[in-house]
């Protein structure tokens, strides 16, 4: 019991975090969405997504792909390899403590 | 929450249908099986599209197609010019390339991925649920038929009870991806008032009733849709447009 409790100190801190929580599970189940999706998903302003993607990338979790749809910008965003199995690992951490 | 922890997150399936089109386009199989429906009893039985499996076939594939396709580019059309613009874009892991991915290594598999075992496992487990659903449904008529005789009225109840799995397919689809709006619970009472009706005008036969109710209940399933598309237009703005 308490070593399945101890397993949350062990949890992936910058997926913890609310916010980037949000962003991870929204991008975990689709191969990839825009950052309008991920705006209106976490009603979140530009900036602090912006900023959530940012240290995501960093993190090697987030791929970030800068395109176009016609003449319009598009942000394409998916979860790299690393992204998933640390989202994985952080889910399956959760499942066992609670 | 607790089942998308246990489970997966499933948001993408909700908003796959946030603008009706899922609704619209199950509506669409409907009208499209109960035309097929009304048109293999209607063509002559010693026609060619009758006795020769192959010309069945493609005529069942045929009319499927002339009614699925023009669905298909709707909702394509809706996606394209209305939804991504408004609430933003999201591809799903793409079916055809899981099955046709070359074997992998289970250690390969990435997590959310849907993989080649995973999907025929599905597979499978669709085709027992359909052999199950269908054999019952071959019993219930059975029993019916043979056993089962009374006034118009009682043979109608039980003809609505029969036709009740497409309420449940619908309470389902409302209550997994359906937007969960609750004017669609009300479009189920109307639906189940509906099937009741159709079911009490008379039919002995369960698979002439099934002919009859079928088209209603696409329909309906095609008003929700356009129900839950008028929602979204009213509650979501149209993207900024750029000052020339």
């Amino acid at each position: 019991m308490n070593e399945k409790l101890r397993a949350i100190s062990q949890l992936d801190r910058v997926i913890h975090e609310p916010g980037r929580l949000m962003i991870v599970s929204l991008l975990f189940p689709v191969e990839q969405c825009d950052f309008l999706y991920l705006l209106n998903a976490t009603e979140m302003n530009k900036g602090n997504l912006s900023s959530h993607l940012s240290k995501l990338e960093e993190a090697g979790y987030v791929q970030v792909e800068k395109t176009y749809r016609g003449k319009v910008p598009l942000t394409l965003l998916r979860l790299t390899r690393n992204g998933r199995v640390a989202f994985d690992a952080y889910r399956n951490r959760m499942k066992s403590a609670f | 929450m607790k089942a998308e922890i246990q489970n997966g997150p499933e948001w993408h399936k909700r908003y796959d249908n946030i603008d009706g089109t899922g609704d619209m386009l199950m509506g669409s199989m409907l009208l499209g099986f109960a035309l097929l429906s009304y048109l293999q009893n209607v063509i002559p039985p010693h026609s060619i599209w009758r006795t020769n499996i192959i010309a069945s076939l493609i005529f069942m594939y045929a009319i499927l197609a002339a009614v699925l396709g023009p669905a298909y580019l709707v909702r394509s059309i809706i996606k394209k010019r209305i939804t991504w613009p408004r609430t933003g874009y999201v591809a799903v892991h793409s079916i055809w390339s899981a099955m046709l991915a070359p074997k992998k290594k289970a250690a390969d598999a990435l997590p959310g991925v849907p993989s080649k075992l995973g999907l025929w496992s599905f597979a499978a487990a669709m085709a027992a649920v359909g052999m199950v659903v269908g054999g019952g449904f071959m019993l219930v008529t059975w029993f019916v038929t043979r056993h089962v005789h009374g006034t118009p009225i009682v043979l109608g109840i039980y003809g609505a009870l029969f036709q009740a799995y497409w309420l449940l397919i619908y309470a389902f689809w409302t209550w997994r991806i359906g937007g969960r709006s609750r004017w669609k619970w009300v479009l189920l009472l109307f639906m189940a008032a509906g099937v009741l009706m159709i079911s009490l005008a008379g039919s002995d036969n369960f698979l002439d009733l099934t002919r009859r109710v079928m088209p209603f209940v696409g329909a309906m399933w095609v008003i929700s849709g356009l129900g839950t598309f008028l929602g979204y237009l009213r509650h979501t703005q149209p993207p900024a447009q750029e000052p020339a």
